[in-house]
């Protein structure tokens, strides 16, 4: 992409979050239960960093329940210039997160530029101009999305586990064992979910295997083990420098997994599982924690199964599946995962039902926060109303991802079958 | 009158045998209304053999190793403004104070402990021991109390009534049968806009000392629109018309009455006008100016009528009565809540504020956000909250000039509960009890500890501000099945529409035949489409 | 031609339903209760080896041995079938002398006591002695004695028989008598009923000191006895008294007093108290109604001593001070002083009453009860010796039996409740139980009394603390048709599907390997 599209971009994307701030929407979008959760909040990072200044640990009240390595970013400038009080606590964090959010359009940029050098992607001859133009395109609908704008100027911390799910693409994409499973294990460090994309890892990095090859090699055991090895040892890496700067104890385990993988806090939120925690009978609390957590594991061996070659697919639709039922999702998951969809427009002429859950999903989106405020602020509403909408949005994504993947099923048999396919324009 | 009052304590330990003493104090205050508070004081040498300590209540502190114990039921808003300080300081509600001897389990003995009061004086106390209902310290906050033995606990949301008198009263050895037991009457006292029992009790190698205080403020108008002092006759303020005899066994009965907080700078309803009374047939002794005590004397009934020589009347402004006037506001958002305590010194001395709050694990503190205005700050300890476990705590100490103020907020996040944590009327909200001010003169810089102690026999003086009720968002409580189904199908569609869609077969021939049903249903489909 | 290994959906399929079936022990674990195991099967053996089928109580039974003593009988005599101790002839004489000399039973006792006195448990002496017929004596230690002249030797034998009879307190079963407990708390209570009129004190502990600390500690090895005491203030009676005027004084019926104790006046029970507690209850009613004296229930006459005793409570005494008594007389003034104290004879008066009907809430006679017999009164300590022993031997089986039956009812519980949480502790206090059980029968067989006592404790104390242990409180109670309604909506849709899946595959493989053949 040329430098010019690049600043004009750039320049677009960074005035429009910094004029945001500047009218202090972050404290709005900071309070919303949309964009900001128990595990994403940056005012419950602030009280950590506050603790950790009065000489306490972050981790003896019940309010931070990130792991610790990501206090890291936000404390280090303290050490350098104490007495700035402005540029450390105000400047600083915002600068950082509109940073984040360029880095990774860029990322995304690079990634669609390699997909389409690669030719991994659906091979729909209609749809050329499309796969070259990705790299404008999904930077684009990542930085102008009004939902992550809000996210990124609502500081959450979601844009962390985001990035390190880029790295790890990227670098796969490159053929990088060592620095795609940095960005795994990064984003295993930060919450446990994505531990489901190791063995999607594995697939793609045969698929680049194959290729590069230009034949279909078979199972490579030197992958795997590779990558295997390379995730234990920056997972430990990492467990073992927070280990260090939480002075040598182990106690952030609990608060920073356990605890959040219990659903012990249950402000409300957009996932599945708040209401659920709040009023399931504790006889089986246990057994309704331990299946909404592992089911995600079952969906590995089918997909892998299914899509044996293609795993970007088998990794998207992962991470799809991991933010729709992970314990505190925010709209920054959700459309992240929209953005990667992008790279599969082309595939929507065999949707089913995509109007319908376009119209479902704003619908919910601009109803939701109106009926939240009802019930907690007001004193009108009920929780039921909020709720209800919450299950209508992930009803939407539900339909969204199975008609992804159907979609490419479909476009899987026609290629077998020799059909030639169009695109949308050219579609009945 | 305070030192009286301590002289009859002191003498009543040192001697060598078991005392029963009843002392009453009447103060009429500025808006023509009467405070009295009734002092029952039991002694006892022998651990196991009781003369007239309630032996029932002595078990209880032995088996759980009490060496101190206060509680107090209040019910009522002591009006700082215009009663000045109150005789004995109390919270709203339910509050217990106790100090063990040891310290090894003491988790099991303050429930234990908990458990065994609301037996015995028929409240609700139980739920100090859970720590959703109650604020509970742990006395690890340095600077509060030093000593890990102590415990705290309060309940604004408890109510007292004659369900609480008749076991309170129980406990006296005269059963309110005679002295000034008989003064407690039921109904006139909860007709009152301010009422409180205590229970004191202390364990030494001297014995156990048990003091048992009731406080009233009653209103002497009784509903007469003109504003004007005259006259009040104890029987008619306690309705109470039997003939008031000293008990047999009571070894001091006494009777104060303390016209000191009448004379109020600023305001002297009774400068220079004589305060007389209608001299009952005991032995009076006039030991100052605003003070006259009455010794009951064994066989001739107490029979007290008080009168104003002149008429007085009753200010309609009122200056302040106390050093320091403590208000407390609390403003909401939607999640997040803002709870801000100002205080106001009125001396034109400086003095010291030691300021206690503990606030429950459900109100999320915000350590950052604490921020403290005005005055000059000597001590800030802080305790974090833990989930389910302990409340936050914080104590400070700010030392104000002349007439400043300072101000104190921070905010907090409301936590959502799950189903069973909700109590029965969850919609009215939930207590931020009431915080605990101390005030002292001596602003030399070692003045870090505070203890809890009552009496205050010291120099340092204690004052309560209001609770606050913060109402939690609640979650529908019909629902708990819906929900399960609700959520359960979610994830069970996803699987269902995911796996479907991984073993379909696009292939029509090559599906096996299908059933009737399916047939049909096939057709149908068909025909719309 | 693909084979069924071969097809992909296939696999999917199996692959989900793998992941399911490795899921199940998961939900078992999460929602079961958690039960250790009990040793069942130890408990149905000891309740079949140590009770008695069909009434259900313990075998143990400590035995109970009369050895008699001839004493100044011809060389030859001898009694069937019963146990002869012989002694020399110097002593039978001192014996003798003994028994025939002296007036005061207390010293024969006493001396007969250093003269042939058994000092084992569950032995004990019968002393016949050459003389004209007397009744039959028991001392306050371990012998008896009985004249009989030499015609009528023989007759010893039924002498025996009623000797064992009395000995062994069968006939307590009747008795008020308190539940049989590890330990007790003893509370005096001094009630002044009018202290305006009369007022009187007690200077308790040294009274503990001198009458209750004797038989107190003579019953220790029992169990342990605390005392306190206290004094209480304006009592009602549940009835207003009648003056006689032909006796001159008040009188109430018993019935009335049967309401007495209500908990509205009177809060004897501690909160923080668990145990058995014994209650005496020392009335002094008023100058008005004094003297005052309790009616039997037919009307006739006042109730022996003024008292009555409370089944499984205490008992309560009615007392009329020696001044109230002169008053009513009119030897003093009615003006007299209402303080005082009570003096020593008044004291040992109450005491004696007190620990008589602690001896009956105990489960021992009352000394009124035997007419053929004369026991020899224990001045001393208020309990004798073959008392003591009866109370083992009596409390042994009980306790014994109520461990039995405490596990064997946990057992039947557990079994029968599989939602009830049993923890590890449960299990070893039932282990331990059963252990004490066994060495306390070993020790029966021996007639070791202090042994098998101390072990039946230790068995009924760790079996109380097995079957009330507050960790089984907690009841996992979840009706299944509910718990249907929960797991429904996520197991069936998915389990169907599955199978669905796998039965459409099969099917289709086959139809394609038939249409290919």
């Amino acid at each position: 992409m040329s430098k010019t599209r690049w600043l004009l971009l750039g320049a677009l994307a960074v005035s429009i979050r910094v004029t945001l701030f500047a009218l202090e929407f972050d404290k709005t979008f900071s309070n919303m239960v949309e964009f900001t959760t128990p595990t994403t909040s940056f005012k419950r990072l602030k009280e950590a960093l506050h603790l950790t200044d009065l000489g306490m640990s972050p981790y003896s009240s019940s309010v931070f329940i990130q792991p610790p390595l990501t206090l890291l970013p936000f404390s280090l400038p303290k050490v350098y210039a104490p007495s700035q009080t402005y540029i450390t606590e105000q400047l600083w964090p915002r600068a950082l997160f509109i940073l984040l959010d360029l880095l990774m359009a860029y990322l995304l940029c690079r990634i669609g530029a390699l997909t389409y050098k690669l030719k991994i992607l659906d091979r729909i001859p209609t749809a050329e101009s499309y796969y070259k133009n990705l790299q404008t395109l999904l930077p684009a609908v990542y930085l102008f999305n009004p939902v992550l704008i809000a996210s990124c100027v609502s500081m959450s911390t979601v844009i962390f586990n985001n990035l390190a799910i880029a790295i790890m693409i990227y670098y796969a994409l490159r053929n990088n064992v060592i620095l795609s499973t940095l960005g795994l294990s990064l984003a295993c460090y930060l919450t446990v979910y994505p531990l489901v994309l190791l063995i999607p890892l594995i697939v793609m990095f045969h698929q680049i295997a194959d290729v590069h090859a230009g034949k279909n090699v078979g199972v490579n055991k030197s992958i795997i083990v590779k990558v295997i090895l390379w995730s234990v040892i920056w997972q430990g890496l990492l467990q073992y420098m927070s280990f260090t700067i939480m002075g040598r104890s182990w106690e952030f385990l609990q608060q920073a997994y356990v605890y959040a993988l219990s659903v012990a806090d249950l402000t409300p939120n957009w996932g599945n599982f708040w209401y659920f925690f709040i009023e399931v009978f504790d006889h089986f609390r246990q057994f309704f924690l331990l299946m909404f957590n592992i089911h995600m594991l079952s969906y590995i061996a089918p997909l892998c199964i299914r899509f044996r070659r293609d795993g970007l697919f088998i990794s998207v639709i992962m991470i799809a599946i991991t933010s729709l039922f992970k314990a505190y999702p925010t709209f920054g998951d959700f459309f992240f995962y929209i953005t990667l969809f992008a790279m599969y427009i082309p595939l929507s002429v065999h949707m089913r039902y995509g109007f319908s859950i376009v119209v479902l999903m704003l619908f919910t989106m601009l109803v939701g926060p109106a009926f939240f405020i009802a019930w907690v602020q007001k004193g009108t509403g009920n929780a039921n109303f909020f709720y209800f909408v919450t299950l209508a949005f992930l009803m939407s994504q539900v339909l969204l991802i199975v008609e992804f993947v159907f979609a490419k099923l479909k476009h899987n048999y026609n290629l077998k079958k020799g059909v030639v396919e169009v695109t949308k324009e050219h579609s009945e | 009158m305070k030192v009286v009052i301590f002289a009859i304590l002191f003498l009543a330990v040192l001697s060598r045998c078991d005392r029963f003493d009843e002392n009453l104090i009447i103060q009429p205050l500025l808006d023509g209304k009467l405070a009295s508070e009734f002092r029952f004081i039991t002694t006892a040498q022998n651990k196991d053999h009781f003369v007239v300590f309630p032996r029932t209540l002595a078990h209880v502190m032995e088996k759980f190793n009490v060496r101190e114990m206060h509680l107090s039921l209040t019910q009522g808003r002591w009006r700082y403004d215009k009663w000045g300080e109150p005789l004995s300081p109390t919270p709203v509600g339910a509050e217990l104070i106790a100090l063990f001897h040891n310290s090894h389990n003491i988790t099991d003995q303050w429930k234990g402990l908990v458990h065994a009061l609301s037996g015995l004086l028929c409240a609700s106390l139980n739920f100090l021991d859970t720590t959703t209902q109650s604020t509970y310290a742990s006395g690890v906050v340095s600077g509060l109390s030093s000593d890990p033995n102590f415990r705290y606990g309060t309940l604004s949301h408890e109510t007292v009534c004659t369900e609480n008198l008749t076991p309170f009263k129980k406990l006296l050895p005269s059963r309110a049968k005679c002295g000034l037991g008989t003064l407690l009457s039921s109904i006139k006292m909860y007709d009152s806009q301010f009422h409180s029992i205590g229970v004191h009790f202390e364990s030494s190698e001297r014995g156990y000392e048990l003091m048992q205080t009731i406080t009233v403020v009653s209103d002497l108008l009784y509903g007469r629109t003109n504003r004007v002092f005259t006259d009040f006759e104890l029987s008619r303020v306690f309705d109470q018309h039997q003939p008031i005899l000293k008990c047999p066994f009571a070894v001091n009965t006494s009777v104060l009455i303390d016209t000191s907080r009448l004379e109020v700078e600023g305001v002297n309803p009774f400068a220079d006008k004589q305060i007389g009374f209608v001299k009952p047939n005991n032995i009076a002794e006039t030991s100052g100016r605003h003070e006259h005590l009455i010794n009951l004397v064994p066989g001739t009934p107490l029979s007290l009528k008080f009168q104003f020589n002149e008429k007085v009347n009753i200010p309609s402004e009122y200056p302040a009565q106390i050093p320091i006037i403590a208000t407390r506001h609390e403003s909401n958002t939607p999640i997040t809540a803002e709870l801000s305590l100002n205080v106001e010194n009125t001396l034109d001395t400086q003095i010291v504020v030691h300021y206690y709050d503990a606030i429950p694990w459900y109100f999320r503190m915000y350590w950052h956000t604490l921020t403290v205005v005005g005055g000059k700050v000597k001590y800030i300890n802080r305790r974090t909250a833990r989930e389910r476990q302990r409340p936050a705590e914080l104590e400070m100490a700010v030392l104000l000039g002349p007439r400043e103020n300072f101000t104190v907020s921070f905010n907090f996040d409301k936590v959502f509960l799950k189903y069973t944590e909700h109590s029965p009327d969850a919609n009215r909200g939930f207590d931020l009890s009431s915080s605990v001010l101390y005030y002292t003169f001596n602003t030399s810089d070692n003045a870090t500890t505070i203890p809890l102690h009552f009496p205050p026999h010291r120099d340092i003086n204690r004052i309560y501000t209001d609770s606050l009720l913060v109402s939690l968002p609640t979650p529908d409580f019909s629902m708990p099945y819906n929900v399960i189904t609700l959520s359960s199908t979610i994830l069970a569609l996803f699987f269902g529409s995911m796996f479907n869609a991984l073993v379909r077969r696009f292939n029509e021939e090559l599906l096996p035949k299908q059933g009737l049903l399916a047939r049909i249903f096939q057709k149908l489909k068909s025909k719309k489409s | 031609m693909k084979s069924l290994t071969q097809s992909k959906r296939f696999w999917v399929a199996i692959s989900m339903a793998i992941f399911i079936i490795c899921n199940a022990p998961i939900w078992w674990n999460t929602t079961g209760a958690y039960q250790t195991n009990l040793p069942h099967e130890k408990i149905e053996n000891a309740a079949d080896q140590y009770l008695e089928t069909g009434m259900d109580i313990s075998t143990c039974s400590l035995s109970l041995k009369i050895r008699v003593l001839l004493v100044g009988f011809s060389e030859e005599t001898t009694i069937y079938g019963q146990n002869i101790l012989t002694i020399s002839p110097e002593k039978q004489s001192a014996v003798s002398n003994v028994i025939n000399n002296n007036v005061a039973i207390q010293q024969v006792d006493d001396e007969l006591n250093s003269l042939v006195g058994s000092n084992a448990r569950g032995l004990y002496h019968l002393i016949v002695n050459n003389g004209p017929v007397s009744r039959l004596h028991i001392g306050k230690y371990r012998h008896l004695w009985v004249n009989l002249p030499q015609d009528r030797v023989q007759e010893a034998v039924g002498v025996v028989q009623f000797a064992y009879q009395t000995l062994s307190l069968n006939s307590i079963m009747q008795q008020p008598q308190v539940k049989t407990a590890l330990d007790y708390r003893l509370t005096f209570s001094l009630l002044n009923q009018d202290p305006t009129t009369n007022l009187i004190q007690w200077d308790f502990p040294s009274l503990e000191k001198r009458f209750l600390n004797p038989i107190l500690n003579k019953l220790k090895p029992l169990a342990e006895f605390k005392v306190d005491s206290q004094v209480l203030h304006y009592g009602n009676l549940p009835a207003k008294p009648v003056y006689n005027t032909n006796s001159n004084r008040y009188e109430i019926n018993a019935e009335d007093m049967q309401y007495l104790l209500n908990a509205n006046d009177f809060q004897f029970d501690s909160p923080a108290y668990n145990g058995t507690s014994l209650q005496f209850l020392l009335l002094l009613p008023s100058r008005s109604i004094s003297p005052l004296h309790i009616l039997d229930y037919k009307q006739q006459g006042p109730v022996q001593q003024n008292a009555f005793i409370v089944p499984r409570w205490g008992a309560v005494y009615v007392y009329n001070t020696v001044k109230t008594l002169q008053i009513a007389q009119g030897q003093e003034g009615k003006d007299a002083a209402t303080h005082s104290s009570m003096t020593k004879s008044e004291d040992l008066n109450i005491m004696q009453v007190f620990i008589e009907q602690f001896r009956v809430l105990i489960g021992l006679p009352s000394s009124t009860d035997n007419e053929d017999v004369t026991v020899v009164p224990c001045t001393l300590d208020g309990v004798a010796e073959w008392e003591v022993d009866a109370l083992i031997r009596i409390r042994t089986i009980n306790h014994l039996t109520s461990a039995l039956h405490s596990l064997r009812t946990l057992s039947k519980l557990v079994h029968q409740m599989p939602n009830v949480m049993v923890m590890e502790d449960v299990a070893e206090l039932c282990d331990k139980s059963l252990a004490n059980i066994e060495k306390s029968n070993v020790y029966c067989e021996r007639n070791d009394y202090d042994g098998v006592l101390v072990y039946a404790k230790q068995a009924v104390s760790d079996s109380e603390h097995a079957f009330f242990h507050p960790s089984m409180l907690s009841l996992l109670y979840f009706p299944d048709s509910q718990k249907l309604a929960v797991y429904l909506p996520l197991v069936l849709p998915v389990t169907f599907t599955v199978l669905m899946a796998i039965v459409r595959e099969v099917k289709l493989l086959r139809m394609k390997k038939k249409k290919n053949q």
